[in-house]
């Protein structure tokens, strides 16, 4: 029988991959753009190199704890930011069911992580990998799902191959070095685009998949991985960072507590009426992405779903990184079962 | 003002068609290589004019009590047959909400033509263009997925997987015989109905989402009817292509008419030739049923016609549910 040999809640912003030059960068092009909020101020640059090197550390300890679990297979909880899926049909639930998916590994672009005119890489090895899928796995998890009252959509194949996987997959491979070798079942949560499901919806999403993992009749090591967050609303209007939510967040890794996890982040739920655009406008965004749990915070769903997986066991949480520049609380985290 | 009626119906291609020489057509194409039942004999050109004239009457009478429903907007259920979707993006439930109209082509006397017309090619005769509340799409969108559905989001009309179809038939089709008029305008439900596959909807989860709708529904300001389109039984150009499940039929239409729609949430539980392809879209008139028993309990439907056509390859048939909120008549 399979079984779930770790669970791995990741950040994967964009500025984990990215030069403290780029930071910078970031940050000067999108305060001209008035994206912080009142008193959020860039890092010194000491305080910025010391930020880049605890990510590149707590990068580190995640490689070698996946490195010794050696899994056989991921299972990826992510979203997609409009790289397969478009506002004609964006799904709530989606699983990836082919054989193979190709990606950027980082971005499609080489520039600052902020929305311009930069020059988009080739497809050449450097910038674009390949991961095997795992589509026996991922059809029983699709139709286990669908069994258990879950209106899965799915992929058989990418939907935009010239795009590419979303960054919300390819990047937790890069930053685990994984050489884009272990087969991969990407289950995609709506994040992004108004009405999102709630953390409840994704809780329970993450204790179903974690049955029909264990009764999977093949002798697998499944690692899951949450794949996102914590507070950031990158370049929407006044951002900040929340730290009392990302803290309310940890301590629910650190407990296993994915129940309570859920429970806060419906609290924070914006509220909004759909016959008023505008408010469902601030609260989602519409059509994407805004500020609050409608943008990417709202990837914190993907963490609730890991950890409802593993619900009960202590989390190791490895370092929580603010990094104002972006702004973003960054955080890594792993569970040794 | 809540859900204030509910009706259901075949969209089959051959009810579409006048003539005799259109139905065989349709056969023609439908049957595939499956060797057809004996009883394929008793349906000649009489037969074929009976059907043709009750077809007629049947569409007839949904459309005359819709009108007299006075609705404002008409959610309608319907399936897709990789005419939005194809299998790198296949959703179980999907809502457009969008602004733009949702513009496609019926096929009404297109193969009675010698040879058959291809709607895509004659806009001007074939053209539908269908009116889509957005508002109220964007609610049942927030109530649902608030409520634990995982239904996909559509702003924009979905680009085609078949772009010259461009828009469901179960949409584009009947439509056009049931609305009042084509002003009238609706909300796209859209269900995963025909897949071979066991991760589709099972009949419960229909029956839930009919429950839900209805709860969304129930405080909202305008004269909302539901509209399921497709099935009946039938596996056009499958293995079963002309073998009609009557049994299967009847005893769905005994549920409606009895008032027991809970009945019909065991259907798709296992997996059967005689449940999927075709008669999958039998899930479209579920939330309808289940909607109209949360709003009024043991609500019972009304026959309207149900015929077997094996040229069809179809058992075709027509539902409403009686009158909730009658309209205010000007004239009382």
């Amino acid at each position: 029988m399979a079984r779930i040999s770790t669970v791995i809640c990741t950040s994967h912003s964009p500025f984990l991959f990215a030069s403290v030059e780029r930071w910078e960068q970031t940050f000067t092009l999108r305060s001209g753009k008035g994206a912080f909020a009142a008193g959020v101020e860039m890092e010194t640059r000491p305080e910025m190199d010391a930020k880049h090197a605890r990510v590149s550390a707590a990068a580190a300890v995640l490689r070698d704890h996946l490195r010794a679990i050696n899994p056989d297979v991921l299972v990826i909880f992510g979203d997609d930011q409009q790289e397969q899926f478009h506002v004609q049909n964006f799904p709530a639930l989606s699983i990836f069911t082919g054989e193979e998916f190709s990606g950027f590994k980082v971005n499609p672009k080489d520039g600052p992580p902020v929305a311009g005119d930069w020059p988009l890489r080739p497809r050449t090895p450097e910038h674009w990998a390949t991961v095997p899928g795992s589509p026996k796995l991922a059809k029983s998890l699709l139709t286990g799902l669908t069994q258990r009252g879950f209106d899965m959509a799915f992929s058989a194949k990418l939907n935009d191959p010239e795009r590419g996987m979303g960054h919300a997959f390819m990047r937790p491979h890069t930053l685990l070095e994984t050489n884009y070798t272990i087969p991969t079942v990407p289950i995609w949560i709506n994040c992004y685009l108004g009405p999102q499901p709630t953390a409840a919806r994704c809780y329970d999403l993450g204790r179903a998949v974690r049955d029909l993992v264990l009764e999977y009749p093949e002798d697998l090591s499944v690692a899951i991985i949450g794949s996102g967050g914590l507070w950031h609303t990158p370049g929407a209007a006044r951002s900040y960072i929340d730290e009392d939510f990302d803290a309310k967040m940890l301590a629910g890794v650190r407990a296993g507590a994915a129940r309570d996890m859920a429970v806060y982040f419906d609290s924070r739920r914006p509220k909004w009426d759909p016959s008023d655009e505008r408010s469902v406008r601030e609260a989602s965004g519409g059509t994407g992405i805004v500020t609050g749990l409608g943008s990417g915070t709202g990837e914190t769903r993907n963490w609730i779903a890991a950890v409802a997986a593993v619900e009960g066991r202590p989390g190791t949480v490895i370092d929580y990184i603010p990094i104002n520049a972006s702004p973003i609380g960054t955080a890594f985290a792993y569970f040794s079962l | 003002m809540p859900i204030v009626f509910g009706m259901a119906s075949s969209h089959t291609p051959s009810l579409f068609a006048q003539t005799y020489d259109g139905w065989q057509r349709l056969w023609g194409r439908f049957r595939g290589t499956t060797p057809q039942p004996p009883e394929i004999d008793n349906e000649g050109p009489a037969a074929v004019a009976d059907f043709v004239a009750r077809t007629a009457a049947a569409f007839a009478t949904l459309k005359r009590e819709l009108a007299a429903a006075k609705p404002d907007v008409v959610i309608v259920l319907a399936g897709d047959q990789n005419e939005w979707f194809d299998d790198a993006n296949l959703p179980n439930l999907m809502i457009y909400a969008g602004d733009d109209d949702i513009v496609g082509f019926h096929n009404f006397g297109a193969d009675d033509h010698d040879p058959p017309l291809a709607p895509w090619d004659h806009p001007e005769r074939f053209g539908v263009r269908l009116r889509v509340d957005r508002a109220l799409g964007d609610t049942l969108l927030d109530g649902l997925v608030r409520e634990g559905f995982d239904v996909a989001i559509s702003r924009h009309v979905p680009v085609h997987a078949a772009p010259r179809r461009k828009v469901p038939h179960a949409l584009v089709r009947p439509l056009p015989l049931v609305l009042p008029t084509l002003d009238v305008p609706i909300v796209p439900v859209m269900m995963k109905t025909v897949e071979r596959s066991p991760a589709i909807l099972s009949g419960d989860r229909c029956l839930e989402l009919g429950r839900a709708l209805e709860a969304i529904c129930r405080d909202l300001p305008q004269r909302i009817a539901l509209y399921g389109s497709g099935g009946m039984s039938h596996d056009p150009s499958g293995p079963l292509a002309g073998w009609v499940d009557e049994p299967l039929d009847r005893w769905f239409i005994e549920q409606l008419a009895s008032g027991t729609p809970g009945e019909l949430g065991a259907l798709f539980s296992f997996r059967s030739l005689a449940t999927e392809s075709g008669s999958g879209e039998l899930r479209t008139w579920l939330p309808v049923a289940a909607a109209l028993d949360a709003a009024r309990p043991g609500i019972k439907a009304a026959l309207v016609d149900y015929f077997v056509a094996r040229k069809s390859t179809v058992g075709n048939g027509w539902v409403t549910w009686p009158l909730l909120v009658p309209a205010l008549s000007l004239s009382s």
